[in-house]
This record gives C-alpha cells, structure tokens and sequence, in this order.
C-alpha cells in the first residue's frame, strides 16, 4: 500500500497544519464565547451592543477564512477555483445590501389624514382579529406592539 | 472504430479525454463543487438574512428569546464539528498519500463526531418540544425557562422558528453528509478504483463537510450568544 504522494494527489497539506488550525479555530471559539458574557462599553460613537455584534462577526469571519483557505484548501486552489469561492460570499455580501431598504423605511411618507379619514387604521388591512392568532386576542397580557415601523401603510 | 483503452494499472491515473492533464481534470472537479456550494450559501443565505432582518427590528425580544437556549450545548457542539472538520481534513491528507487504514479511520472519525453532534441536538430539541417552545399552536412563554426575563410571545415565536428553521435545516444537512462520509468510507474499505485511485471524491466530500461546519460556526454565535441591546 502506497504511502507517499503521487504527481496527480494535488497539494499535500501536512496533518500538523490542520491540527494547528484546529487549535486556532477552537481558541477563536472561545475567546468568542467568552466576549459575548463581556457587555462593550460605547466606543466611537457607536453603542456597546453595536461593538459586541461587530466582534462577534469579526471573530466568525476569522474562523471562516481558516476554514475556507485551509480545510477546503483554497490557499493552494487555482485562481478559478478562488473566484468561484467568492461569487457565493459576494452573492451573500449584495443580499444583505436589502437590508437599505428596510434602514429606509422610516424615510417612507407616513399615514395622512387623508388614510384615517379613510378608516385606515391598521396598515395589514382588515383589522388586528385578521392578524393574530386567537389565542393571543383572548387576554393575553403580552399582546405585540402596533409600531409598524418597517411596514409601509397599504393605499 | 473502437477506441482501445488501456487496462488501468496500480500506478495508472486516468485524465479523462476532455482534460489537458491531471491538474486541470483536479480543478475542475474542485470548481463544480464550488458551484453547488454557492447554491447551498445562497439556501442558507437567505435564513441567514432574515434573521437578521427580525432581529433588528425586534432587538430586545430575540435576546430575551435566545435566554431558553443552553449555551454549554451549544459550544460542545461547536468543538464537536470543529474537530469533525479537522478529522476530515486529515482523511483527505490520507487520501493523497494513499494511506487506506487511516482514511477509513479518519472518516470513521467525522461520521462519529457527527453523530454526536445530532444526539446534542436531539437532547436540545427535546428540551425545547417539553417546554412548550415549538411555534404554534402549543407555543407558550414559561419564565422559568428563560435567564433573562420573558420576551413577547408573538416575537419569541419568530426567534424559535428561525431556531427551528436554520437549525433544523443545518441537521439535514449534517444527516446528508453523513449518509456521503459512510459511503466513501465504505468505497475505501471495499477498496474501491473510484476512490483509491483519485483523492478528488474524497476532497470534495470534504469540502461539502467543511461547509456543513462553515454555516454552524456563524450560526452559533447569532443564535446562542446574543449581546444585551442597549
């Protein structure tokens, strides 16, 4: 039984470097647990909660990039290869560009005078029995909010 | 008239007609793989985004929800597939230096870590079915069983169906690539032209493995470990 490589096996990664991404992946996974028990303090301008979800991106990224460039071995993968691997993170990166448009609904004209002398209370239309399960209307103490702050009013 | 193939010997690998040489007939194999997994980030993206969307606009809600969730669970099943990934890993490593009794033995590795990553998750979804956390009609906020207070039931619902959703959809896939691992390691084992003489089945097997972790490492972090909004 063979044990050496042989010209058509690729580039052979040694065992001792995904042992030491393993260790770097784990430590990641820790120091990332670890900072989530941490609340950031306002930093920049920007609030705690901002910085502890931007870390704990970062952080997941970092892992990401371990894992692509060298479990999936696109360190050593031919240019093609590499840009294949981007165009889905790319496709993924432009989705989250949809989320301007939820950011930018509150730019949106609110409801006029002209919708309630109309009867348009309720943006889904209908009524808040249409919208909620039954259960909920019957007194229940938690009933949700009626800010529709991402939901543009229906003509 | 008839093409006389070559009987393939121990040391003979064949670059089919279409390739100019083993590299190229490699890559390709690589870049087909990477087309089906630009289909799976596109599967899971859009969950991923509409996560995002409703966390966003429920912010206290979602953190509040994510409090039923077992964090040690969590991270166990983390090192769980981190470790799994590196064990495949290591078998494709194998299968390049043609080193069957350790392949089989790698691979027999990532199918075990695997499933224990489905008994976690059987363990925590047993949790949650108990206590009444399934959105819909039995769906019910008890505060005990949240660590940091009770959110609004309607937005908890939201949070628990993308658990269920994102979570659950990610166990399909670790079943699928269960299923694939045990077959190639069964084609090892039996010694198999199709694996032996070509490491590509196994790299790419690998690849959809490495994948399969990719999607739990941000997962568990947007699920399990949500920072107080303030």
């Amino acid at each position: 039984m063979a044990k050496t490589p042989l010209s058509h096996s690729g580039h052979v990664v040694s065992i001792w470097t995904y042992a030491l991404t393993l260790i770097v992946l784990l430590v990641l996974m820790f120091t990332t647990v670890a900072v989530s028990f941490v609340d950031m303090p306002n930093f920049l301008g920007l609030s705690g909660n901002f910085w502890n979800n931007a870390i704990a991106i970062a952080i997941a990224s970092m892992k990401a990039i371990f894992v692509i460039l060298i479990f999936m071995g696109v360190k050593w993968s031919s240019n093609t290869a590499r840009l294949w691997m981007l165009a889905g993170f790319t496709w993924f990166t432009l989705m989250y560009v949809i989320m301007l448009d939820y950011g930018t609904r509150k730019w949106e004209q609110p409801m006029t005078s002209h919708d309630v002398g109309a009867g348009i209370t309720d943006p889904w239309g209908g009524g808040p029995e249409t919208a909620l399960p039954r259960e909920i209307q019957q007194g229940s103490p938690n009933l949700p909010d009626s800010s529709y702050e991402n939901v543009r009013p229906r003509q | 008239m008839a093409v006389v193939v070559p009987k393939p010997t121990d040391d003979d690998y064949l670059v089919h007609h279409q390739f100019e040489d083993a590299d190229q007939q490699s890559d390709t194999y690589i870049i087909g793989m990477w087309t089906f997994l630009a289909t799976e980030v596109m599967f899971f993206g859009a969950l991923f985004f509409t996560y995002t969307l409703y966390r966003w606009t429920y912010p206290m809600d979602f953190y509040l929800a994510h409090g039923a969730l077992n964090v040690v669970m969590g991270t166990t099943n983390t090192v769980v597939l981190l470790v799994s990934s590196f064990t495949m890993a290591c078998a494709v490593h194998f299968a390049q230096v043609r080193n069957r009794k350790l392949v089989i033995a790698s691979l027999g590795m990532t199918v075990a870590l695997a499933f224990v990553f489905l008994v976690i998750k059987f363990f925590e979804y047993k949790e949650k079915f108990a206590h009444h956390l399934y959105p819909g009609a039995t769906f019910q906020i008890d505060p005990e069983h949240f660590h940091h207070g009770a959110p609004n039931p309607n937005h908890a619902q939201l949070y628990f169906g993308l658990y269920f959703g994102m979570t659950g959809l990610h166990a399909v896939h670790v079943i699928i690539g269960i299923i694939a691992i045990s077959v190639l390691a069964r084609m090892w084992q039996k010694q198999s032209r199709f694996v032996t003489h070509d490491y590509i089945p196994t790299e790419l097997v690998g690849m959809y493995w490495h994948f399969v972790d990719l999607v739990w490492i941000f997962l568990f972090p947007m699920m399990y470990l949500i920072p107080h909004p303030h």
